[in-house]
């Protein structure tokens, strides 16, 4: 069978998000890098595979994938459908919460966040303090949620991991090249939940893969 | 069927609409819609926060197991409640479409695909619209309508809408040849758009964007939302053109 394609740079949380799920799920990938700044990302080829013209998008013979989300529940039921649980009523019921919390709650909080503090700069823009202050405000009163939950469960949606707590991985890789890198530390269930996950291999590679090139 | 089953939120919301929308959709008669004082704030107090820490609506009871979050409530609902062809027999084929889960792989995806490009492109932009031109006038100091922000996301919401067009120009549904939840999920604030906004035109003017909400809203199921939703929203309605 051969690799699915992921077009996008590596350097897009979106992206690498579904490094995490194809990793986990042990689905063969390759990656392929997309040139924003000769709009290749705009181009008929592309728009082809995502026809917002964004970044990811997967192709699996002839079948495009896009939303990074969409993309990794598509690396799951490929490949280890465990990770959604699927076959258990009330299990993936859970696991469809907190996959709804991660990007409505958590992620929609921390990526303003890592705009200003990695991005904007990048654009020759000035970081927003502003942005930054408000989303944090927001984001700590999802990690006390969080806290809450990780204290009853080891994982989000159970005892068991699933896509929900993958999901988290690739943002909150960031969060530690920003000033926010020991947020954590308030809340010690959610940085136990935390290291366990950067023990996993899957995690261990997507971290290699967003460091920047020496 | 379906006793035990509690839907906390106002019929008003979109969010709590689309619960509802699969709630019909399932056939499940007796749910219960606990009304929730949004003006008291009750949604970011006890007893509230016990059911749902993150103080949103919809919050979803069923039994001993508590949901949020209405996508995953919605799920959960056709998951568990939902008909098909196998339990409904007498239905012949060819009879009204039948929300039903996808069963391959790629059905999956596309399924997927377009309930993600509602929930981060579609929603995020018409929420802005349909907020500072209905929303806000419903709510005791909900204050003026911020035309900038209007007009922003008029433009986004028409970017989006652009796409979708493509996509049903050649697909009676997003989901594809059936309805699906992707496509239900819409319901809610588009309706407010068309019935209580003066931008239905963003829906009007593109053919098969038109022809796929007629579909949508002609749905028994979707005409019974409208009706809780109207009891809201009445007074904002448009003239009918």
């Amino acid at each position: 069978m051969a690799p699915v394609k992921l077009y996008g740079p590596t350097l897009s949380w979106n992206v690498t998000r579904c490094v995490a799920a194809l990793e986990e799920a042990g689905v063969e990938y390759e990656l392929v890098p997309i040139n924003f700044g000769t709009g290749e990302h705009k181009s008929p080829e592309h728009v082809a595979r995502n026809p917002f013209g964004q970044v990811p998008a997967l192709q699996d013979g002839d079948l495009y994938v896009w939303e990074s989300r969409a993309i990794c529940k598509y690396a799951c039921r490929k490949n280890k459908p465990e990770l959604l649980k699927e076959g258990n009523l009330e299990e993936s019921a859970m696991v469809d919460v907190w996959l709804e919390v991660e990007a409505h709650q958590y992620t929609s909080a921390l990526s303003p966040i890592l705009f200003e503090c990695l991005i904007h700069p990048m654009l020759g823009g000035a970081t927003d303090q502003k942005v930054i202050d408000e989303n944090l405000v927001k984001l700590k009163k999802v990690l006390e949620v969080y806290e809450a939950r990780l204290t009853k469960c080891k994982y989000l949606a159970g005892d068991f991991l699933s896509l929900a707590d993958l999901n988290h991985v690739s943002a909150t890789l960031c969060l530690a090249a920003t000033p926010y890198a020991s947020l954590f530390d308030a809340y010690p269930h959610v940085k136990a939940w935390w290291s366990d996950m950067l023990a996993k291999p899957s995690v261990q590679k997507v971290a290699a893969l967003m460091k920047p090139s020496s | 069927m379906g006793g035990g089953v509690k839907v906390y939120g106002v019929a008003a919301s979109p969010f709590v609409a689309t619960v509802l929308l699969c709630l019909e959709e399932a056939g499940v008669e007796d749910y219960e819609l606990v009304g929730v004082d949004m003006a008291a704030r009750e949604q970011r107090t006890q007893p509230y926060l016990s059911r749902n820490p993150f103080g949103k609506i919809p919050t979803f009871v069923d039994g001993e197991l508590t949901l949020f979050e209405s996508r995953a409530i919605s799920r959960y609902v056709l998951r568990k409640y939902g008909r098909t062809s196998a339990s409904s027999p007498t239905t012949a084929a060819g009879e009204e479409d039948l929300l039903r889960e996808p069963s391959t792989l790629e059905e999956s995806a596309v399924a997927d695909v377009w309930t993600e490009v509602e929930a981060h492109r579609y929603t995020p932009a018409i929420s802005h619209i349909v907020r500072e031109c209905a929303i806000k006038r419903l709510i005791p100091g909900g204050g003026e309508r911020d035309q900038a922000v209007v007009d922003e996301n008029v433009a986004k919401l028409g970017e989006v809408l652009d796409v979708y067009e493509q996509r049903l120009s050649r697909s009676p549904y997003l989901a594809g040849d059936s309805v699906g939840l992707a496509d239900l999920a819409h319901f809610g604030f588009t309706y407010c758009l068309v019935e209580c906004t003066e931008y239905g035109a963003l829906v009007e003017s593109r053919p098969g964007v038109r022809a796929w909400w007629g579909r949508i809203s002609a749905r028994p199921a979707a005409k019974k939302v409208a009706a809780m939703m109207n009891l809201v929203l009445n007074p904002l309605k448009m003239p009918s053109a």
